[in-house]
């Protein structure tokens, strides 16, 4: 005990982090209508409001991850970045969707060691055109069964862009079928971005305690955005 | 507001502030804390109730939480005196007193959300009163200690001890709770013989969650609150808590925060 007692632990107080990831599908079929492209605006759109979100709340630092995956999985963004400092830089698309390797990617940093496990629930929001081409199950029973992959741990999302989007696996990847949101056009999939950003990254920092869940039962999230009602412009939409 | 106790071994106090995050939003505190001393048991017990809007009579659930907790902690110092090693009477009481706590909570939380001559059995009306519960219990040779959900007890004297290490479950602002359903197989227990001790601390997790890092700052509280009663005694010490936690709620996460305190007196 010597020397510690001088110590006002004051000088050692910190502020909650929160930990947020993309994890962005840039297989070949991405780069079809535009999709990755209107990826990329979206997020860029949406830092400035990301931004304003993470200065209203004084009690928590958001911290931006990027993972993108198409044949393998490779960091598009790997150091947690403060929002203040974010940048997006531009994605293209081409190759497989191989999801699995991006899951066993976030599985080894979404570790006890490396984030303690007293941080907030890491938001992780999955954007994803296809259907998975490499051994995804595995990977994701493995994340599921580690101490943050286990249910109610984490903020899950995802969005299934265009029509062709296998919104079953992205429902195994969030644990529920009404965590996973269609974006057919550009204009949805920027709406939805900004929701996950702004809305998912204030809710998950409110700091309230969740009791700990039955297997398959989660907290209802905060709703996303109302889908607009436009005519149908068939060139618009995936 | 600080209360403290006095007996002739030691004295108790608790010391609970509303946080930053709870005032900006004009919610309530949700944490409570409650302490008894006399001549032959000093007892503690810490409660914080869950922020989230599904627990929006937590406040309650954390009061009754506590208030329970000192009716039966005081009911257990005659088993404290029995000879039989600590860990024997820990495997003992295990068996009865987390059940005995969790029945006990749902039939006054039940009683309060309207029943009518409830029984102690888990209802769904319970949930919104969710609370953790932090318990401990101090006689002149040994100590009792409970926890269900998180939060932390630590034991200052030539070692610092944290008495439960965070559980397997809790990850993030996943909690166990009262509320759940039989919510006593969450609950864990130690019992110890206390050599040397002099400053014994629970808090709720709006003090240590505010601070995380390497070597664990967390542990600095202890020998940093007992060098204040040292030199200004223990009232003062006391009546520094509540701005102290303030601060230190308004700098960290936000959260409401709170401290119960046991301090051995010297021998005179």
């Amino acid at each position: 005990m010597e020397g510690r007692e001088d110590i006002d632990p004051l000088g050692s107080v910190s502020r909650s982090k929160l930990h947020f990831f993309w994890i962005a599908d840039c297989s070949g079929s991405m780069k079809a209508q535009g999709k990755i492209q209107a990826l990329n605006n979206a997020i860029h759109e949406c830092i400035p409001s990301t931004r304003e979100a993470n200065r209203s709340n004084p009690f928590a630092d958001m911290l931006v991850r990027a993972i993108r995956f198409s044949n393998g999985a490779q960091w598009h963004i790997s150091t947690p970045t403060p929002v203040e400092e974010f940048l997006w830089k531009d994605l293209d698309a081409s190759g497989m969707t191989d999801m699995g390797a991006a899951i066993r990617l976030l599985r080894g940093e979404l570790t006890p060691e490396k984030m303690g496990r007293r941080a907030l629930p890491p938001v992780i929001v999955l954007l994803s055109d296809g259907s998975p081409t490499d051994a995804w199950e595995g990977a994701l029973e493995d994340f599921n069964n580690t101490g943050w992959g286990r249910p109610g741990r984490t903020v899950r999302v995802a969005v299934a862009i265009g029509r062709d989007a296998d919104k079953e696996v992205l429902a195994k990847f969030t644990g529920n079928s009404e965590t996973v949101f269609e974006a057919d056009s550009a204009q949805r999939l920027a709406d939805l971005i900004k929701w996950a950003s702004v809305t998912l990254s204030k809710y998950a920092s409110s700091g309230a305690s969740q009791v700990d869940p039955s297997p398959g039962a989660t907290s209802p999230l905060p709703p996303p955005p109302p889908v607009p009602v436009e005519a149908d412009d068939d060139d618009d939409t995936w | 507001m600080p209360q403290a106790a006095r007996s002739a071994l030691w004295r108790a106090a608790g010391v609970s502030v509303c946080g930053a995050r709870h005032l900006a939003a004009q919610a309530p505190c949700q944490d409570a804390v409650q302490f008894y001393t006399d001549d032959h048991m000093a007892i503690v017990a810490v409660a914080d109730g869950h922020g989230d809007p599904k627990y929006s009579a937590s406040d309650v659930g954390a009061q009754i939480a506590v208030d329970i907790a000192v009716e039966l902690l005081m009911e257990l110092s005659e088993e404290l005196l029995d000879s039989r090693p600590p860990r024997h009477l820990e495997e003992l009481l295990k068996i009865h007193f987390p059940q005995r706590i969790a029945w006990e909570w749902n039939r006054r939380v039940r009683r309060h959300a309207g029943h009518t001559d409830p029984d102690g059995a888990w209802h769904a009306d319970v949930t919104r009163y969710g609370t953790t519960l932090l318990g401990a219990l101090i006689t002149p040779r040994r100590a009792l200690f409970f926890q269900l959900g998180d939060g932390d007890i630590l034991l200052v004297g030539p070692q610092i001890e944290r008495i439960f290490d965070l559980h397997d479950d809790i990850y993030g602002s996943v909690t166990h709770s009262l509320s759940q359903p039989g919510s006593a197989r969450y609950a864990r227990i130690r019992c110890l013989d206390l050599e040397e001790t002099q400053l014994m601390v629970l808090s709720s997790d709006g003090v240590s969650d505010c601070l995380q890092g390497e070597p664990d700052p967390y542990l600095d509280v202890g020998p940093w609150l007992l060098s204040r009663i040292h030199e200004g005694g223990f009232d003062t010490a006391v009546s520094d808590l509540a701005p102290w936690l303030s601060e230190l709620s308004m700098r960290g996460n936000g959260d409401d925060a709170t401290l119960g305190l046991i301090y051995w007196r010297p021998p005179t």
